[in-house]
């Protein structure tokens, strides 16, 4: 490897190992964004001991969610993840057709509630919902 | 030379340490590996997947546990084999693509020591494993400059930095997160006794403890850049890991990895004397034996792959002993045999680990309740079928598998497996309910009643049983 090859090589690694966790750090505040932490290494971290409460609706019916998805996905629906919760609403909107609904409610440590979805909302759509 | 070129080019380290820091650290990787084959039913269930890179969704393909399966047991074998000495050239920028691939794919996998295997594996693939030596010494004091290994260190440094600002969270410094993330009693109760000892309160010594933590590991990210300061700081690291693993944080093998990354920084005395083991590595004799050699070599890695019963044997066989072929360069009769050796070596390390561990009867118990859960039945029975043929000890797969052939109305089916369960495990009352209601169903009155009176020892309230009982009960004379 030609030391340029290297140095370009060491120049962006460094710069990763630098900016992804930097980014955690520099995001927008708001209930819930903290909650996926990939990349920061973030280890024992005070959010690992968040818990959330993922209820999905269907006509305002509740999903058995343990009958959509594998229950791996429940776990990180747990842990409040964003993107998990938006591909899971995607999956339900494919799969039943709107009215879809999402509450999201976790709790951090220390017994602070936070309400991330509130299920006023047809994912699907984007419409309220009575 | 600048102070750049000189801090990555001046690092040096022994042929013995790398060699050491090599079989150890592929060792725990290959076993990881293998750990996950259980895993691999969940990628891909029901047509749901979330990458590591949720803008890349649409375009990326959807993983599926098959393929997941296959990357499994292939990065396991490349990693017996890069850790017993062979084919780095090919076999660990291979490993390093599969690994960041099945880890990318999907945040399935969102261990963060996963990540960092993936940058460790990218690391290594500029580590100059096998190049030339001016000076070779047998006990490998030899040394050579390298700055992938620098880097791997400075990575080391920054792991340990950032996990050290993740602790600046007045939640850490306040000892209740440590508090509510250590569950295990006797922890809890010396945490309790030491503050009575102290006659301090117990908030104040788990902030104390905290703040211990986030201090130590700090000194450990300097620490590793300071190689005079590697003794102290390969205590302090060690004494970490050790006690993460004491308290039993759900971790996967975290701890290990790290434990064989500080084989960097152990004392050259230790490495002098794990480096000596190797002469108890078997060698072929010399002499021409490299073709049969290589042809017993697949013949095993064929016949180890034949015992798994894996979905598509087929395909396996053809990744690994493809592989295989590709990792053999040509080369002298003696390096041949030995790498053929190799391979025959690291085919019974799999074949032993299959038949130590349950992780293909895991594999197949997973996909059978994922599948069951979302109504996919013939998937279910398929895969605990497999499950009872991998395991004939284990009563829960024959109770789920007879359970299903029941759901299915195949009631005669359904008998032999639940006949199996209740005589592997009497004492649970659900196998005997089912065998009841398939006796039940086939109107076999004698057997209905005897295995709902077994029911009706363990449960006495167990209403399914009194009926199928009273139904098939003798009759009041």
């Amino acid at each position: 490897m030609s030391p340029r090859a290297r140095n370009t090589f060491l120049a962006i690694f460094l710069t990763t190992q630098i900016a992804l966790p930097l980014r955690y750090y520099l995001r927008a505040d708001g209930p819930g964004v903290g909650y996926d932490e990939r990349f920061s290494w973030r280890m024992f971290s005070p959010v690992r001991m968040v818990r959330c409460k993922v209820v999905y609706e269907h006509d305002g019916q509740e999903v058995k969610l343990s009958e959509e998805v594998h229950s791996a996905w429940s776990t990180l629906l747990q842990r409040g993840r964003p993107h998990v919760i938006d591909a899971v609403s995607r999956q339900l909107c494919r799969e039943k057709g709107p009215t879809v609904t999402v509450t999201v409610t976790c709790k951090e440590l220390g017994n602070k509630r936070v309400q991330l979805e509130a299920g006023h909302i047809d994912v699907c759509t984007g419409r309220g919902v009575q | 030379m600048s102070a750049w070129n000189r801090f990555w080019d001046g690092f040096t380290i022994s042929t013995a340490r790398l060699a050491v820091f090599r079989f150890c650290f592929f060792l725990i990787l290959g076993w990881d590996c293998w750990d996950q084959i259980s895993h691999a039913p969940r990628y891909g269930a029901g047509g749901l997947n979330v990458s590591h890179f949720p803008l890349l969704d649409d375009v990326l393909p959807m993983p599926e546990r098959l393929w997941m399966l296959g990357a499994y047991v292939l990065m396991s074998y490349l990693s017996f084999r890069i850790a017993l000495g062979g084919a780095t050239r090919f076999a660990l920028p291979l490993l390093t693509g599969l690994w960041g691939a099945t880890y990318f794919i999907s945040q399935l996998d969102s261990y963060q020591h996963h990540y960092l295997i993936f940058l460790v594996l990218l690391i290594c693939c500029f580590i100059p494993w096998d190049a030339p030596r001016e000076d070779p010494r047998e006990d490998g004091s030899d040394v050579r400059a390298s700055w992938a290994v620098r880097l791997l260190t400075v990575q080391i440094s920054i792991l340990y930095f950032w996990t050290t600002i993740t602790k600046l969270d007045p939640l850490w410094l306040s000892g209740e997160t440590l508090s509510s993330q250590i569950k295990v009693p006797w922890v809890k109760a010396w945490m309790l006794s030491a503050a009575q000892t102290l006659d301090t309160d117990i908030a104040g010594l788990w902030a104390l403890a905290a703040v211990a933590v986030a201090a130590g590991e700090l000194a450990v990210a300097v620490g590793w850049q300071l190689r005079r300061f590697w003794l102290p700081t390969l205590l302090l690291g060690l004494s970490f890991h050790a006690g993460v693993e004491l308290v039993e944080f759900k971790i996967g093998l975290f701890s290990y990895f790290m434990f064989t990354i500080y084989l960097l920084i152990v004392p050259s005395s230790v490495i002098k004397v794990l480096y000596g083991f190797r002469a108890f590595a078997p060698r072929l004799p010399g002499g021409a034996v490299g073709t049969p050699a290589l042809a017993v070599a697949l013949v095993a890695g064929a016949a180890i792959l034949a015992q798994i019963p894996f979905e598509s044997t087929a395909l396996i066989v053809a990744l690994i002993t493809g592989t295989a072929l590709i990792l053999e360069p040509r080369s002298d009769a003696e390096s041949r045999d030995q790498r053929a050796l190799t391979h025959v070596l690291v085919c019974l390390m799999v074949l032993g680990l299959h038949s130590q561990t349950d992780q293909i009867r895991d594999y197949f118990r997973y996909l059978g309740g994922d599948t069951r859960r979302r109504g996919d039945l013939i998937t279910a029975t398929m895969a605990y079928r497999s499950v009872t043929e991998i395991d004939e000890t284990y009563a829960s797969g024959f109770y789920r598998l007879g359970d299903l052939l029941y759901r299915q109305k195949q009631y005669e089916a359904a008998i032999s497996p639940l006949e199996r369960a209740r005589a592997l495990d009497p004492g649970e009352w659900q196998m005997h309910l089912r065998a009841a209601q398939v006796y039940d169903a086939l109107d076999r009155g004698p057997d209905a009643y005897a295995a709902a009176s077994r029911v009706l020892e363990l449960k006495p309230d167990q209403s399914t049983a009194e009926k199928i009982a009273s139904r098939h009960g003798p009759s009041d004379p």
